[in-house]
């Protein structure tokens, strides 16, 4: 194992790190209002497809880059895209009171099909994005994949601001105290005066935003630049790890962190000399039989919010 | 005048009344409510196909997607049939587990592993002892004529492909029954889980050239073949469709099964074991998914698919399963459907110029907008949303006035015009309840920030009238108070000069308290209340006596 290898494992790491992060805080924020997002993985798909259309396909954002940071802006278009795809699900669980469950896997079928279509509208077998958009460490390491700089790259950032914020929400500001108590105890929101629907709508925009967001840097950090409209069951594992986390902020980050050390390391197992004989898909199945270990662990401890799952029924009051 | 209203009725909603068996429909509503959704589900193909490669190949496209499979088919027909009963299968899979109030989106991961196990299973000892397996299948090698051992490798395969699908999905309901992990998360991973084992043992065992050997077409090609095979897939197809119906209609288990699905918690105060249903239910769920596995995997591909993510044909069922109501009958009517559809695109694609690919996902989009569709459609959204709009729009008197004079106008012998006489009254109720409720609505609501504005400034008269009388008592309260905690003081020191006299007497051997610790514990375990209150009643008498 040469110093090569180290350093691609910990780029993988850093940027699997934020998405998983990232992802498992869409699904804490909605889920804390009380809603139940399985629709994570649909909403990833929609972010990741936005961003890599519009890094590889449109004009004005390919050439407009000059400093290369000015893809931050495109970072947010993707999430804004998650969030206005995000009210399917919220119009149906919230306003129709649909089972949530349900119109979530509905979210994941569709949001595959429409990438995969989109992708063939295009005539392509996949969206490249060029590599030098990948921001790391730049003028230390020159672009250099051999040089340790070049772990440290955007993702990592961006992960850190959108924590503290979280953290900070949640503890601090009367909005994340709504989101919490609506799905404690809706009914006690509700007898404040505040409109519990409109506190879940905020939330579940909130959490197609985030997802959007993580959807954006896999489809730049994790998978390469390289966009096939999938987003290999991160979403899913999101949401193993937000159970994992028990639904709050700091242990999201460090279980997050857990699961892809562990993903980095079966992603470059075959190039590591030792362990090459192992087939690289028995690896990849490592992180997914993990978090359903630490599903079947942690589940019956952890209670998550006691609203969870329920469409808010003013009249049961 | 009605009092209840169906519009403002608030109905329960779960799993299964969102899936629909819950929902008194008539056989027409939902025969019409699936059709439109297949039409429109159509429609977004048609338009998707329009975008793709213009007007003048759609026409044709759609015609020979409903009539080719039928041009020819003695080379078709098995293909159709093969398509049906993987339809089928999924789809009664995913329906016994909505119709029990759980939802098995697992089928793909269960499918995958009863379907490639035993064919990995097979490939690999065909690989091994090549010859020893072409003398047990074929009566003569060369001209490739078969042996009756072709039906017991059939029945193996057929069983192992059950008993495999059915243990996987033992896995999510053993995980949600004991350790409380919601189904629809455990078997999504169990997808993932399945899909990267299989593509791993698939390359790891090597048998991706056996698999495409002579030998190995064995059950798709002499089993399969024929009016034989016709029959053959026609009597699975049948079993499948038959068992669904008798369990859920005739025997016990079905019974507890249904009622669980239709409300849990009275099922489980009528004594049924709620624990044990979800078990049962996603046992028999994953034998379904495991034929539908077996036709997928030995007759229609014979060989396990390389690909990116899970196998969407177990995705399927869900759709088919909404567009059969849950009903056995209806999920047959609805794959026959689909079937043609899946066999239709794979001819019609190549006579137009058109990607396989392409054909693939926009056919797929098509049957995800049908099960959106679906779910909208039994969430009552064209009645929710009418609600709202009479709701916020005002309504006025004029409208019922107009009801009401051509209720006048109508002819009330004629028995045709009895009846619309009769649906315009109840529309006439609605609208009058709801003006009233309306009305009523806003009084209260007046009456509400009245009284509490009322109350407001008395509690706030109280306070300042009572303010002198609280503040002039503050002191005795606090003093209250200061006397309790005296008292409590006094009581710990009392105790604690009693403890002092007892260990005092026991020290100077008035009191012998001493007894062998194995006796004391004997009888303690024996008879312990009585020894403790023997105990104290002891210890009660030498008090006294020393006082």
């Amino acid at each position: 194992m040469n110093a090569q290898i180290i350093i691609t494992i910990f780029t993988l790491f850093f940027a699997l790190t934020s998405v998983l992060a990232i992802a498992g805080f869409s699904g804490a924020v909605s889920e804390k209002s009380g809603v139940i997002n399985i629709g994570i993985e649909g909403m990833m798909i929609v972010g990741a497809l936005v961003y890599s259309i519009f890094a590889s396909q449109i004009d004005w954002a390919k050439n407009s880059r000059g400093a290369a940071l000015s893809q931050i802006w495109i970072f947010c278009i993707a999430g804004f895209a998650a969030m206005i795809f995000s009210f399917i699900h919220s119009v149906a669980c919230i306003i129709w009171k649909a089972n949530q469950v349900i119109v979530g896997t509905a979210i994941n079928l569709l949001a595959a099909s429409i990438a995969i279509l989109t992708i063939k509208f295009l005539q392509l077998e996949k969206l490249v994005i060029d590599s030098d958009w990948k921001i790391s460490l730049d003028a230390i390491s020159g672009g250099n994949s051999s040089h340790v700089a070049y772990m440290f790259s955007l993702p990592i950032l961006i992960v850190a601001i959108v924590a503290t914020i979280l953290f900070l929400m949640f503890k601090y500001t009367r909005l994340g105290t709504y989101i919490k108590a609506s799905g404690q105890n809706p009914n006690a929101l509700s007898a404040v005066g505040i409109n519990v629907n409109w506190i879940r709508f905020i939330a579940v925009s909130l959490s197609g935003f985030l997802a959007g967001l993580a959807g954006a840097i896999f489809a730049q950090y994790v998978v390469g630049g390289s966009f096939r409209g999938s987003v290999n069951g991160l979403g899913f594992l999101a949401i193993a790890i937000m159970i994992f986390g028990k639904w709050k902020v700091p242990y999201i980050l460090l279980t997050s962190s857990l699961f892809a050390i562990l993903y980095a390391f079966a992603d470059n197992i075959t190039n590591i000399n030792s362990l090459s004989s192992i087939p690289p898909d028995l690896s990849k199945v490592i992180p997914f039989i993990l978090s359903l270990v630490a599903l079947g662990i942690f589940s019956k401890r952890s209670a998550g919010p006691k609203a969870l799952g329920q469409p808010y029924d003013k009249s049961r009051r | 005048m009605k009092t209840k209203n169906s519009n403002f009725s608030i109905k329960k909603l779960s799993l299964s009344s969102l899936i629909g068996h819950r929902q008194a429909r008539s056989l027409k509503s939902k025969v019409s409510i699936s059709l439109v959704s297949i039409l429109a589900g159509l429609l977004l193909a048609w338009i998707t196909l329009i975008l793709y490669s213009g007007i003048g190949q759609t026409g044709s496209f759609f015609y020979s997607l409903f009539i080719l499979p039928f041009s020819n088919l003695k080379l078709n027909s098995i293909s159709l049939l093969t398509s049906i009963s993987i339809a089928v299968a999924t789809g009664l899979a995913v329906g016994f587990s909505f119709k029990t109030g759980l939802f098995n989106i697992g089928v793909s991961g269960q499918m995958l592993i009863g379907g490639s196990l035993p064919f990995l299973i097979i490939a690999y000892f065909a690989k091994k002892y090549n010859e020893g397996f072409n003398k047990f299948i074929y009566s003569d090698v060369a001209t490739a004529t078969t042996n009756n051992n072709v039906y017991l490798l059939f029945f193996g395969a057929i069983f192992a492909s059950i008993i495999f699908a059915s243990m996987f999905a033992l896995i999510p309901a053993l995980l949600k029954v004991f350790l409380n992990v919601h189904e629809v998360v455990s078997s999504i991973l169990l997808n993932w889980i399945a899909f990267y084992l299989m593509n791993s043992l698939m390359i790891g065992l090597d048998v991706r050239e056996i698999s495409s050997s002579v030998a190995f077409f064995a059950i798709a090609n002499h089993v399969f073949t024929g009016t034989s095979g016709i029959i053959m897939i026609a009597a699975i197809v049948f079993l499948m469709v038959a068992t669904y119906v008798v369990i859920f209609s005739f025997t016990k288990l079905g019974f507890k099964l249904n009622v669980t699905g239709k409300n849990s918690e009275a099922a489980r105060y009528s004594g049924m074991k709620n624990k044990m249903n979800t078990v049962y239910s996603l046992g028999i769920s994953g034998a379904f998914a495991g034929i539908a596995g077996f036709m997928f995997i030995f007759v229609s591909n014979a060989s396990v698919p390389y690909s990116y993510s899970p196998l969407a044909a177990g995705f399927d069922g869900i759709v088919i399963s909404m567009l059969g109501f849950n009903s056995g009958i209806g999920i047959f009517i609805a794959s026959i459907i689909f079937g043609i559809i899946q066999v239709g695109k794979d001819l019609a694609g190549p006579l137009n110029n058109l990607p396989k690919e392409f054909l693939d996902i926009s056919i797929s989009t098509a049957f995800y907008t049908i099960a959106s569709l679906m779910i909208i459609y039994n969430t009552n959204f064209v009645g929710k949303i009418k609600a709202q709009i009479s709701y916020m729009i005002n309504i006025s008197d004029k409208k019922i006035d107009a009801i009401e004079n051509k209720i006048k106008s109508l002819d009330s012998k004629n028995p045709q015009s009895l009846k619309k006489i009769q649906r315009l009254q109840k529309y006439l109720d609605i609208k009058i309840t709801q003006r009233e409720v309306k009305k009523n609505l806003l009084e209260s609501k007046k009456e509400y920030s009245n009284t509490r504005e009322i109350l407001v400034s008395k509690k706030t008269e109280m306070t300042l009238k009572y303010k002198d009388i609280y503040e002039s008592y503050k002191p005795l309260f606090k003093e209250l108070d200061n006397r309790k905690i005296r008292y409590r003081d006094k009581e710990i020191e009392v105790a604690k000069l009693e403890n002092k006299r007892n260990q005092d007497l026991i020290n100077s051997g008035c009191l012998d308290l001493k007894i062998n610790d194995h006796t004391f514990k004997s009888l303690h375990k024996s008879k312990k209340k009585k020894i403790t209150s023997s105990w104290f009643e002891y210890y009660d008498q030498i008090s006294l006596g020393v006082l």
